[in-house]
C-alpha cells in the first residue's frame, strides 16, 4: 500500500527545532499585526458595518475566486496570483494532513489514513498545486522584472524577498520530494509526478549523498517557512489578511458620495491634518495595499508625470502610520520610495528614507505633500482598479477639508473660484442673474414663470458651465431642441439655480458646499420636481448621491439616459445616420461612468443617431480622465504633461472625425486641447445632445443646430 | 456604535486608563517618563505578568514536544505544539501593547 514514512531522514532535535521555532513564528507574527491594529484604534469611528452577509461574500469573493483581480485586462496578473495563491494554500492544508496524521491520528487513535488511496490522490493533488504554485511565482517574477512595466521600475526589494522565498519554498519541496524517493527507491515514486523526473535524474547518485542533500534542503525549507513566517507582517504580504479585511469593510452606502461633516457650524476641527484624524477604516486602508499597481495604470496623474502616485500616497503615509507605532518596516520597507517610482523618473539614491523623515513628521508636508493632494482629478480610476477596494479619492478630499477650512491653505486659483461661488453662485465673475440669458432666446421657460411647475416632467439643471460658457450653451440649447422635440414638458430654474457645490466639495470647501446645496434644495423641494435632468455629470452626481445627506431626494438622470428612454420610447424620432460614415469615438465622463455606472446609455445613443461609435483603448470602467474633475478645470496645470492633451491623441490614433462626450468640463477641456494640438479642423468636440441635435436637423430641412446667443 | 472598533470588548485590553478610576493615571502616552500608573505601568508586577505567562505558556510548549519527539511519547507532541502556538501569539500581542 503506497505511503510514505513522515519525517524520514530528520533526527528528534530537528523536529523539536521546528516546533520551537513555531514560537518564533507565532510571536512576530501576533507582534506585527497587533501593533498594525493598534495603530488603527488611533482612528476616529467609522461604522456601522451593517449589510454583513453582502460584505463577506465580496471579501470572501476576492479572496477566493479573485473577482476584482481576475477580470478583463488582467487575465495574466489575476491567474498569476491565482496560480500563487491556491498554491499556498492547497501546500498548506496538505502540511497540515501530515501533522495531522502524525500528530492526531496515529498517537491518540491509533489509526493511519496517509496511505492507499487518500495517499496517491494527495501525492496527485499536491505535486499539481505546487507546480502551480512555480509556475505562478516565476509568471509574477517575469511580470516584475521582466516586462519592465513603468509601474514597477525600482520597486525591487520587497518584491524580490517575497518571491524569492515563495519560490525557494516551492522548489526545495519538489526537490525533497525527489531526494527521498531517489533515496529509498520508492516504489510509488510515479504518483510524485513533478518530482519524479527529477527523481530519476538523481538515481545514480549514491544513497548517503542523496540523505546528506536531504537533511539540507530540509533545514533550508524550514528556515525558509521561517522567514516567510516572520517577513509576513512588516511586508506587503500582510495584505493576505488586511486586504480582505479592507474589502469587508468598506464604504457600501452611496458609492459615490464624499462622507458629510455634519453640524459644520459647531465643528472646531475639519478634515485630516493628522493620522489620527482619519477614521479606523481610512487606517486600514494604508495596510491593505498590495502593491500591485493598478491603481497607476488609469491613473490621469502618474500618466502625466505628476507628482501624485495613489500607490506611493497609500504605501508612505502606511510606513508613516506603522512607524508612529513603532513598527519600523511598513509595507514600505525601510525606505519611503519603495513603493514605486517618484515622479516619471527613477528613483534616486539619495531619496529620503523613513529615517530622514522629521520626527514628528508632519502628515501634510513631510508625508503627503500639497501638490500631491492638489493633483488629483477625484476621478475615481484609483478606486475602481484597486483589487482591495482602497478609497483613496475620500483620504486625499479629507487632508484638501483640512488645508482649505482649517488652514487656508490652497492654490491660488481656488481664492477665485470660491470667492466667485459665494458671490455669485457660479465659478464665473458672472452675476447670478445672468444665469439664464440663453434660455430666454431659446424659450426656454424658468420654473418661477410656470403657473403649475407640478404638471412638468422633468426640470432642466442646466449647471454653471452650460450656463455661463458660449460652448457649453450650445450644448443647454441642443439639449432644449432634442426635449422639445420629444414634446417634452420642462422647465429650468434659472435665475434660482447656483452652482451644485461640486467644484466647492471636491477642493475641500466643505462649508461653502453645503451652503450652496441648502440653497439649491430649499428651492427644489419648494418645486417638488418629479424628475431633474441634468447634462453635466458633476451636478447630476452631486444632486442624485450627495444632496440625500442634506434632505435632498430627487429623480435625478444624466441627460443621455434621458435621451436614450425617449428614442426607446418612441417620443423621438431620430433618423439613423452617420456622420461622413464614421462614428464618434466616446469618452466617458468619469463623474457618469466610473461614479454612476452609467456607460451604456450614451452609447446607445450614439450607436441608434450616429451609425455607432468607436471604441478608445481606455474606455468604460478604465477611462482615461479629461482633467477636469476634483475643481482642477479651476486651477492651473503646472505640473507634468496635459492630462486632456493625453487623452485626446488617444482619441485622435481611433481615426474617428471626432470625440462624443457627455460632459460640458470634458467639452471646454477637449476644445482647450484639441486647439493646442493643431487638430481643431478635422477633429470636432460634441456632446451627446449637440449629436442628437444635429440629426434632428437633418430630418428636418431648414431648420439648424442651435447656436449660442451672442 | 456597531462596527465601531473600540466598542466594548476590544480583542487586547486597553493600555488607556478607565475614565475616572482613582488607581489609574493619566495616559501612557502622556506619562513616557516612567511615571504612569495605569494598570500597564503602575504595578511592576503586572507589568511584566502578562508577558511572562505568555513566554511560560510557550516553554511549557516546548518542553512538551521536546519529550514527545525524545522518548517518542506521540501524544505530548500536539498539545505542545498547541502550546507554542497560543504562547507564542500572546507573547506577540503582549509585547506589542506594551511597547
Amino acid at each position: 500500500m503506497p505511503t510514505r514514512p513522515i519525517a524520514w531522514n530528520v533526527g528528534e532535535v530537528a523536529i523539536i527545532v521546528m516546533y520551537a521555532l513555531v514560537a518564533v513564528q507565532a510571536l512576530v507574527l501576533a507582534y506585527g499585526f497587533s501593533k498594525r491594529y493598534l495603530a488603527w484604534q488611533h482612528g476616529r469611528p467609522y461604522g456601522p458595518i451593517d449589510q454583513i452577509g453582502k460584505r463577506l461574500k465580496e471579501a470572501l469573493q476576492v479572496a477566493f475566486i479573485h473577482k476584482r483581480l481576475l477580470r478583463p485586462g488582467y487575465v495574466y496578473a489575476g491567474l498569476m496570483h491565482l496560480f500563487i495563491f491556491y498554491g499556498f494554500i492547497v501546500l498548506f492544508i496538505g502540511t497540515i494532513i501530515v501533522l495531522l496524521e502524525a500528530d492526531i491520528a496515529r498517537p491518540y487513535f491509533g489509526i493511519s489514513f496517509y496511505q492507499g488511496a487518500f495517499y496517491v490522490a494527495y501525492k496527485l493533488i499536491i505535486n499539481f498545486f505546487g507546480l502551480l504554485f512555480v509556475i505562478g511565482l516565476l509568471m509574477a517574477l517575469w511580470r516584475r522584472y521582466g516586462q519592465h512595466l513603468p509601474k514597477f521600475r525600482r520597486n525591487l526589494s520587497d518584491d524580490a524577498i517575497v518571491l524569492g522565498i515563495l519560490l525557494f519554498l516551492g522548489l526545495t519541496g519538489f526537490l525533497l520530494q525527489a531526494l527521498r524517493l531517489a533515496a529509498t527507491r520508492d516504489e510509488a515514486a510515479p504518483i510524485h509526478w513533478v518530482s519524479y523526473p527529477i527523481a530519476l535524474a538523481l538515481a545514480g547518485i549514491n544513497t548517503d549523498a542523496l540523505q546528506a542533500a536531504h537533511a539540507v534542503t530540509w533545514w533550508s525549507h524550514m528556515l525558509a517557512n521561517t522567514a516567510l513566517l516572520v517577513y509576513i507582517p512588516v511586508s506587503k504580504l500582510a495584505h493576505i489578511f488586511t486586504g480582505p479585511a479592507n474589502v469587508f469593510m468598506r464604504a457600501t452606502d452611496a458609492r459615490a458620495a464624499l462622507p458629510l461633516i455634519a453640524n459644520i457650524e459647531e465643528q472646531e476641527h475639519f478634515g485630516v491634518a493628522k493620522l489620527d484624524d482619519f477614521n479606523w477604516k481610512q487606517l486600514l486602508n494604508f495596510d491593505a495595499c498590495m502593491r500591485c499597481g493598478r491603481c497607476l495604470d488609469f491613473c490621469p496623474t502618474f500618466n502625466t508625470g505628476k507628482p501624485l502616485k495613489p500607490r506611493q500616497l497609500i504605501v508612505e503615509v502606511g510606513a508613516y502610520m506603522n512607524r508612529q507605532e513603532g513598527l519600523r518596516a511598513g509595507p514600505a520597507g525601510l525606505r519611503l520610495t519603495e513603493g514605486g517610482v517618484k515622479g516619471s523618473e527613477l528613483v534616486h539614491a539619495d531619496e529620503p528614507s523613513l529615517a530622514q523623515v522629521p520626527n514628528p513628521a508632519e502628515l501634510i508636508g513631510d508625508i503627503v505633500s500639497e501638490d500631491e493632494l492638489w493633483d488629483c482629478t477625484t476621478c475615481r480610476a484609483c478606486m475602481e482598479q484597486c483589487p482591495v477596494r482602497i478609497e483613496h479619492v475620500p483620504l486625499i478630499v479629507e487632508m484638501r477639508r483640512n488645508l482649505v477650512l482649517e488652514q487656508s491653505k490652497f492654490p491660488q486659483e481656488l481664492t477665485m473660484l470660491f470667492n466667485n461661488l459665494e458671490r455669485n453662485g457660479n465659478p464665473y465673475s458672472f452675476p447670478a442673474s445672468t444665469r439664464a440669458e440663453w434660455a430666454a432666446a431659446a424659450g426656454v421657460q424658468e420654473l418661477s414663470e410656470v403657473d403649475d411647475p407640478g404638471s412638468l416632467e422633468v426640470v432642466y439643471w442646466v449647471g454653471c458651465m452650460s450656463s455661463f460658457d458660449a460652448r457649453n450653451q450650445k450644448v443647454a440649447l441642443a439639449l432644449t431642441q432634442v426635449l422639445k422635440a420629444a414634446n417634452v414638458k420642462f422647465a429650468i430654474l434659472g435665475k434660482e439655480e447656483t452652482c451644485s457645490g461640486d467644484p466647492a466639495r471636491r477642493a475641500g470647501n466643505e462649508y461653502l458646499y453645503q451652503i450652496l446645496a441648502q440653497g439649491n434644495i430649499e428651492r427644489l423641494n419648494q418645486y417638488q420636481p418629479k424628475r431633474v435632468v441634468a447634462s453635466c455629470p458633476h451636478c447630476f452626481n452631486t444632486l442624485k448621491n450627495e444632496y440625500p445627506q442634506l434632505g435632498g431626494n430627487y429623480s435625478v438622470v444624466h441627460h443621455s439616459e434621458l435621451i436614450k428612454e425617449l428614442i426607446d420610447g418612441g417620443r423621438l424620432k431620430v433618423p439613423p445616420g452617420t456622420l461622413d460614415g464614421h462614428g464618434l469615438a466616446y469618452h466617458d465622463p468619469c463623474y457618469l461612468g466610473r461614479y454612476n455606472e452609467v456607460y451604456d446609455a450614451p452609447r446607445s445613443v450614439l450607436d441608434q443617431v450616429d451609425g455607432g461609435h468607436v471604441e478608445m483603448p481606455r474606455c468604460r470602467d478604465k477611462g482615461f480622465c479629461c482633467g477636469a474633475g476634483g475643481a482642477r478645470a479651476f486651477m492651473e496645470e503646472k505640473r507634468g504633461t496635459r492630462i486632456s492633451h493625453n487623452r485626446l491623441n488617444e482619441a485622435l490614433e481611433t481615426n474617428a472625425p471626432g470625440v462624443a462626450v457627455a460632459c460640458p468640463f470634458c467639452v471646454t477641456m477637449f476644445e482647450d486641447g484639441i486647439r493646442a494640438l493643431n487638430a481643431e479642423e478635422r477633429f470636432a468636440i460634441k456632446d451627446i445632445a449637440e449629436v442628437v441635435a444635429e440629426a434632428l436637423s437633418r430630418a428636418q430641412p431648414g431648420s439648424s443646430a442651435p447656436a449660442a446667443p451672442g | 456604535m456597531a462596527g465601531e472598533l473600540r466598542a466594548a470588548d476590544p480583542p487586547f485590553p486597553s493600555t488607556q486608563p478607565a475614565a475616572g478610576g482613582t488607581l489609574l493615571g493619566p495616559s501612557c502616552a502622556e506619562r513616557s517618563d516612567g511615571q504612569c500608573q495605569c494598570r500597564y505601568h503602575g504595578l511592576s508586577v503586572t507589568k511584566w505578568l502578562e508577558p511572562a505567562l505568555a513566554a511560560l505558556t510557550t516553554l511549557i510548549g516546548i518542553a512538551l514536544t521536546t519529550a514527545g519527539a525524545l522518548i517518542h511519547a506521540g501524544p505530548a507532541v500536539a498539545p505542545g505544539a498547541l502550546l507554542i502556538l497560543v504562547g507564542g501569539g500572546w507573547l506577540g500581542n503582549a509585547l506589542a501593547r506594551r511597547t
